[in-house]
């Protein structure tokens, strides 16, 4: 069992780091919270719904319309161009025509890549794509981030401006933010840090 | 299906085009095989029409006994009483030979109307 003394509760807008060792459990228990994963045990609720009483497809449109998720590898559609992946999750939520591409061209800008819509993944940096990633997360403003090592694969400038921006951009849309990370210069920007050892959660001092 | 999903994935195989060539010949040879057993099906169900009119004629009604068997007397009496004269007796038996006692024969005779 990775996890096996959880009982955390993350308030609106919060930003939390969970911290710990490679295979401590941090991305289980963002898969957990994501509903990509299901407990063996336990209860996780968001916004009142008990993942526990949601079938498959219950799960698939909570993580749709209430989720977004941030990865260490971007996963970006490789075919699609930077504005195509972020109007596609506001496709899958109906979300179409002028409104989505005002949409589109605002996050655009926010990440600081209005210019850049027409451009494909491969033809970004990995700072640029991990800011369109950051920017697919938040588009369809989901309430919930979850960032699962998103500087593991960026240098330690771009990694402190990214996080700073993400921070910045979860804050001033009012969505919680939960980081899976190993870099100690998001702990200086997080509300709440826990630390996950011997598969338990153990709040740490900021 | 999501038009984003379609774009991606047409672009993606002109991205690339070994795969979308052996796609296409995947494809064709599916239909290919379908097409051929379909077209060898109906050969040889047209092959057994053929043999079964070769044996009966254009039949359009057959008379079948409960058993397998039908008496002689009917024969008759059909071409007698209802002046049906375009009629014949199919006798078709699984028969043995003394010489070949191992072996069963179907035995097919067909009268001329």
């Amino acid at each position: 069992m990775v996890l096996n003394d959880v009982n955390v509760e993350v308030r609106d807008s919060e930003f939390v780091v969970l911290v710990g060792r490679s295979g401590s459990g941090k991305s289980t228990l963002l898969n957990l919270i994501g509903a990509i994963d299901t407990s063996t045990s336990g209860e996780i609720t968001i916004d009142d719904c008990a993942l526990s009483a949601l079938d498959e497809t219950g799960r698939a449109l909570l993580r749709r319309r209430r989720i977004g998720f941030v990865f260490q590898f971007f996963n970006l559609i490789p075919t699609l161009t930077a504005a195509e992946n972020l109007q596609l999750p506001l496709e899958l939520n109906g979300v179409t025509g002028a409104a989505a591409t005002q949409r589109v061209a605002d996050w655009l800008a926010a990440v600081g890549l209005a210019e850049y819509g027409h451009r494909f993944p491969e033809e970004l940096s990995g700072g640029e794509q991990q800011r369109v990633a950051i920017a697919r997360a938040l588009v369809h403003a989901p309430g919930i981030v979850l960032a699962d090592e998103p500087t593991g694969n960026l240098d330690l400038e771009t990694a402190t401006s990214m996080i700073a921006l993400l921070d910045r951009l979860c804050r001033g849309t009012g969505t919680t933010l939960i980081m899976a990370t190993h870099s100690q210069e998001v702990i200086g920007l997080a509300d709440r840090v826990f630390a996950i050892r011997g598969g338990c959660l153990i709040e740490e001092p900021v | 299906m999501s038009r984003l999903y379609a774009r991606s994935g047409r672009r993606f195989l002109q991205r690339h085009p070994g795969q979308l060539g052996l796609a296409l010949v995947g494809i064709a040879l599916g239909v290919a095989v379908v097409v051929g057993v379909d077209l060898a099906n109906d050969s040889a169900r047209r092959a057994f029409e053929l043999s079964s009119a070769l044996v009966t004629g254009r039949t359009t009604h057959q008379l079948v006994g409960v058993d397998g068997t039908l008496p002689e007397s009917i024969y008759a009496r059909l071409r007698r009483e209802t002046r049906i004269h375009r009629a014949a007796p199919v006798i078709e038996a699984i028969v043995r030979m003394p010489r070949l006692p191992d072996r069963a024969f179907t035995l097919l005779g067909v009268a001329d109307s």
